[in-house]
């Protein structure tokens, strides 16, 4: 059985009231976990609670001792003015590191050697998605986090991050995707945490189960699609007229 | 004015022209990172706190510069819990300008009230260059020190919090502390130096320096090495120019630094 990495008990995530307000989940090493549901719902509030970064309102999360985590940040939370490297970008992710690799190795890992000396504020937004990818890879991690990776990107960005993060898995690493975006939860996904903070709902497990839970559609309301994708069901929206299965 | 006539007005100014260079020095560091940040009104609210807190200490008949540093620990820790509160309904800058107000509004009261002269309305705004002591010189040269040490030892960790302060959190970087010990600096610099800069030159030094710089330099280390070069030009320039053509001290130097802009926009546009 594999190694158990975070384990919450009866947690209550928000800032002042609870979005969730009693949450149990086990995310264990190797797993690719889509977090999804509206904006607003609390899942980046979430993925705080669960890295340590705030705490909890009410009951426990254990980590795995040890753990080394890599953070993607949504960009628009990046001050990318700083007349920055890419080379700099990198280093900076693994400051707290000891023995960090050299930058040009993690850059090489993602085809992006050739811009090391770039200036990060002159690159387009999906050069940009890429090198936060690659700095958050710098720091080896156990577990990746990527908080709406694909927002503001162009299509060949989109294909080329999703293409990283299932090559990642293959590899191992424990892969944490936030999105509110249904498109996104690709077959490769292994397990679904929805959450809803605006009405206190949540549903958390591997992804056969959620996908037959008939919570999932009275979560949902109607418009929910459940379609095969290479022989495993994908969820996806019934057509909204956006053709991008955002949450609504 | 003759070569003999100046040189002996030069030696005369040699404090106050020290003083402007070693202030410019950590404030227009300091200037990059808050043009960066898009802060500069923060900058402009704590110099404001060292000013009324100065007033407050002349009205109080105690040391200027400690109340110059209370008043500004007291206006960090209030925008700190601000900040930490969730920032309430009002946007920060509507924030920066009460305090803004209100410190300056302080400030001339306590002017008003003070029997003692030594500080006026006048100096609140452009500072008292020329009376400034070899003492006062070698107390702003400790503080610039201790920067130095500071900002040698955290160069890295400020840039990475400026850059991505969420991910700095997340990874389990103390982004509080980081910056409150960057704010902190800042404070203990304008405490020390507002009463000789004044208000108007310490915005100058934390504004038009790093505003050039950042036109001028294409990579992190040249924009700081560059606005601290403009800075400490501009301080003597302005400080000559002010010998020169009978000019007031802290005015000819904020005008000394306004200089390079234009040059900076006309060479940021010919490289785009």
């Amino acid at each position: 059985m594999a190694e158990t990495l975070f384990q919450l008990e009866g947690v209550a995530i928000g800032y002042r009231r609870p979005l969730i307000s009693s949450l149990v989940l086990g995310i264990a090493r190797g797993e690719f976990w889509g977090i999804f549901g509206p904006n607003g719902a609390g899942k980046t509030t979430f993925i705080k609670v669960l890295l340590g970064a705030l705490k909890p309102l009410a009951g426990t999360v254990r980590r795995a001792p040890g753990l080394r985590l890599g953070y993607v940040p949504q960009l628009n939370s990046v001050r990318d003015s700083l007349p920055l490297t890419v080379r700099q970008v990198i280093e900076l992710g693994a400051l707290d590191l000891r023995n960090p690799p050299a930058a040009t190795e993690t850059l090489e890992r993602v085809n992006l050697a050739h811009m090391a000396k770039e200036r990060f504020s002159d690159l387009s937004g999906g050069q940009r998605q890429r090198v936060m990818i690659a700095r958050a890879l710098h720091r080896r991690p156990d577990v990746l986090i990527l908080d709406e990776p694909t927002n503001g990107v162009d299509i060949p960005t989109r294909h080329t991050v999703t293409g990283l993060m299932a090559r990642l898995h293959g590899e191992g690493v424990t892969l944490l995707l936030i999105t509110h975006l249904l498109a996104e939860i690709g077959p490769e996904v292994s397990h679904f945490f929805w959450l809803d903070g605006r009405r206190d709902l949540c549903l958390a497990g591997p992804r056969e189960e959620i996908l037959k839970s008939p919570k999932l559609e009275e979560a949902y309301g109607a418009g929910l699609r459940i379609i095969n994708v290479d022989g495993k069901p994908v969820l996806t929206w019934a057509d909204n007229g956006q053709g991008n299965g955002e949450v609504q | 004015m003759m070569g003999g006539e100046f040189l002996e007005t030069l030696s005369f100014v040699k404090w106050p022209l020290l003083v402007a260079v070693l202030s410019s020095l950590p404030l227009s560091y300091y200037g990059v990172y808050l043009v960066e940040r898009r802060m500069v009104f923060v900058s402009v609210t704590l110099a404001q706190a060292a000013v009324c807190g100065a007033a407050a200490a002349f009205f109080f008949s105690f040391e200027p510069r400690l109340g110059a540093l209370a008043f500004v620990a007291v206006v960090i820790a209030l925008l700190a819990g601000w900040h930490r509160a969730g920032r309430g309904s009002l946007p920060e800058d509507t924030v920066l300008g009460i305090f803004y107000v209100i410190l300056g509004g302080l400030a001339v009261v306590f002017l008003s009230k003070t029997v003692q002269g030594g500080l006026d309305e006048t100096t609140l705004l452009f500072g008292s260059l020329l009376g400034v002591t070899p003492a006062d010189a070698g107390l702003l040269g400790g503080v610039v020190a201790l920067l130095v040490v500071v900002h040698l030892w955290g160069y890295r960790r400020f840039l990475a919090v400026t850059f991505d302060p969420e991910t700095s959190a997340v990874l389990g970087m103390p982004v509080s502390g980081i910056e409150l010990l960057f704010f902190a600096g800042l404070g203990l610099v304008l405490s020390v130096a507002i009463a000789q800069i004044g208000v108007l030159l310490s915005f100058a030094y934390l504004v038009l320096p790093a505003a050039a710089a950042r036109s001028f330099g294409s990579r992190t280390r040249s924009v700081f090495l560059l606005a601290v070069i403009i800075a400490v030009a501009g301080s003597v320039a302005g400080t000559l120019a002010s010998i020169r053509w009978d000019l007031p001290t802290g005015a000819a130097i904020c005008l000394a630094l306004a200089l390079p802009l234009p040059i900076a926009e006309i060479w940021r546009h010919r490289r785009l």
